[in-house]
């Protein structure tokens, strides 16, 4: 026998978003799928042609192709970690002048908001395009989108980090007379450390998948060859690839896990 | 005890004189109606009403951390204004409720900080600081009795250890007058008298004028050279502790609490 229940609200029933909100979701989609040609006949076709493409993927590596691979994967590796750290360097001012809470003046704040939402409104590959026609084929234009975009996410980022500071040791800084930029160091960022690295460790690993496709546009890395191999339905090939990102994603997923524990729990932390 | 007499020689600078200061908020809501006074070089001063009388208010207006919106700021002979704001307040320390040290960093930098309005070099930026300021922080540390928690990150301290450590911070600037915004609000009775024993001693000691808002009728008894009573922003009492009557008390708290409290607050008349 089940006891008779009521919501913690005046009426007893259930807030009314709470019932709204996910029946209104659910119609905006049947409304919506004619739209994008999804119907469920279509998926079950396409079964078998994944199955078949799967066990295309079981097949003996390419070994003569595996000193290739491991280049490309370091250069994919060596363009991920240059990337990540200019735009670290680069979004720190940034993110000062973005933070509602440092910034030294609110139109400074909304213009760096503005750029930083600019660098971030077309995606790595689009700006690899650009970088291309500007530079050349190479790593170089990669390292450039990625950082561009890096930058725009990771000052956004930051600057929520540092607005999410305490604002009572702020308050004990400036009142020793502490000049605004002495605020930021002493008060400021010590604060938003933890969120700090946290973010630089996740956007490295977002940029190593990143970096992998840029090749698709002769922006240098992994991405070339995967899209070769795919083309050319050279399996013995891509399986290596795609195992290669795997392994190196998933490494650095740990690392970051370590790092991240050890900033915000102190040295030593398990 | 050679506790300074009320009112030091005529000669002396004064070390706060307001004239007419008053404080409104954006929106209308006056915090401190405009009033005047005079608190003479080597003073204890004892701030006291109920919650939302303006005592903090009133506390923030003598650093320049909540601006005075009529009226005049004169510390130790210098006219508060956008340009003295950081003279006046390199030579002011702050204690406060909440201890507002940064938490992250260790007990050492914290009372660093108080040196940081000597120390306008990109250095200090970097937490840099000349053997001086490390000489000062250590005899700071030393007169709160916390040398051997001087590598510890802040946040680790019990509240009366922080609260030392707040006091250290407010030493390290070599204050002339020291603001404390309810020091012992946060802490049990024998932690509070420590403390508050604390400022005494730098009170008589040093001869730094000290304006501290309290609650307890007890401890304003036993340290304060002059009472100033605030009510719902307004001066409603100035005078000796010994004319703080229950009468007083029934004015600046309501009647119930004065009946309440009385004479003697747990621990405070020990």
């Amino acid at each position: 026998m089940s006891v008779p229940t009521r919501s913690p609200t005046p009426s007893g029933r259930p807030p009314p978003a709470l019932i709204l909100l996910p029946v209104g979701v659910v119609a905006l989609l049947v409304a919506t799928a004619p739209l994008l040609d999804v119907d469920a006949k279509r998926l079950l076709h396409a079964v078998p042609a994944l199955l078949d493409f799967a066990g295309h993927l079981f097949v003996a590596p390419d070994w003569a192709y595996l000193p290739d691979l491991l280049r490309r994967m370091l250069e994919t590796l060596e363009m991920t970690l240059i990337a990540t750290l200019v735009a670290t360097v680069l979004s720190m001012p940034l993110a000062v002048l973005a933070a509602r809470n440092a910034s030294p003046h609110p139109a400074v704040f909304h213009a760096a908001r503005q750029v930083l939402s600019a660098m971030r409104a077309l995606p790595e590959l689009v700006w690899a395009l650009v970088f291309v026609s500007a530079v050349g084929l190479g790593p170089l234009p990669g390292i450039l989108a990625m950082a561009l975009v890096t930058v725009g996410f990771m000052g956004k980022a930051f600057a929520e980090a540092i607005e999410m500071a305490d604002p009572r040791p702020v308050e004990g800084v400036r009142a020793v007379g502490a000049t605004r930029v002495q605020v930021v160091s002493f008060a400021l960022l010590p604060q938003a450390l933890p969120d700090l690295v946290g973010t630089t460790v996740y956007v490295l690993d977002h940029n190593v998948r990143s970096a992998a496709i840029l090749g698709l546009v002769g922006a240098g890395g992994i991405g070339y060859d995967m899209v070769m191999a795919m083309r050319l339905y050279e399996f013995d090939r891509l399986t290596p690839i795609a195992v290669a990102i795997y392994l190196v994603v998933t490494v650095l997923d740990r690392l970051s896990d370590r790092l991240r524990a050890r900033v915000i729990h102190g040295r030593g932390a398990p | 005890m050679d506790r300074p007499a009320i009112g030091m020689p005529a000669t002396a600078t004064p070390s706060v004189v307001l004239r007419g200061v008053g404080t409104r908020y954006p929106g209308g809501v006056t915090a401190l109606e405009p009033l005047s006074l005079t608190i003479p070089a080597g003073q204890f001063v004892a701030l006291v009403g109920a919650s939302g009388a303006g005592k903090s208010t009133l506390l923030r207006t003598l650093n320049g951390l909540v601006p005075a919106t009529s009226g005049e700021v004169v510390i130790d002979g210098i006219t508060l204004s956008r340009s003295t704001l950081r003279a006046i307040r390199a030579r002011t320390g702050m204690i406060f409720q909440q201890f507002n040290l940064v938490g992250r960093l260790n007990v050492m930098t914290n009372v660093l900080t108080g040196r940081l309005s000597h120390r306008r070099g990109l250095a200090s930026l970097f937490h840099r600081f000349p053997r001086e300021d490390f000489d000062i922080a250590h005899e700071a540390l030393d007169r709160v009795g916390l040398t051997d928690k001087a590598w510890e990150r802040a946040d680790r301290l019990s509240g009366g250890q922080q609260q030392r450590v707040g006091i250290a911070r407010a030493l390290a600037q070599q204050p002339r007058l020291i603001l404390a915004d309810e020091p012992v609000a946060s802490l049990d009775p024998g932690t509070s008298i420590e403390i508050l024993d604390l400022l005494a001693a730098i009170n008589r000691r040093d001869g730094v004028t000290i304006v501290v808002s309290l609650h307890q009728p007890g401890y304003v008894r036993r340290y304060a050279d002059r009472v100033i009573g605030l009510k719902r922003g307004a001066l409603a009492f100035d005078g000796p502790p010994e004319a703080m009557d229950d009468a007083m008390l029934a004015t600046l708290y309501g009647a119930d609490a004065a009946a309440t409290s009385g004479r003697g607050d747990v621990g405070a008349d020990a």
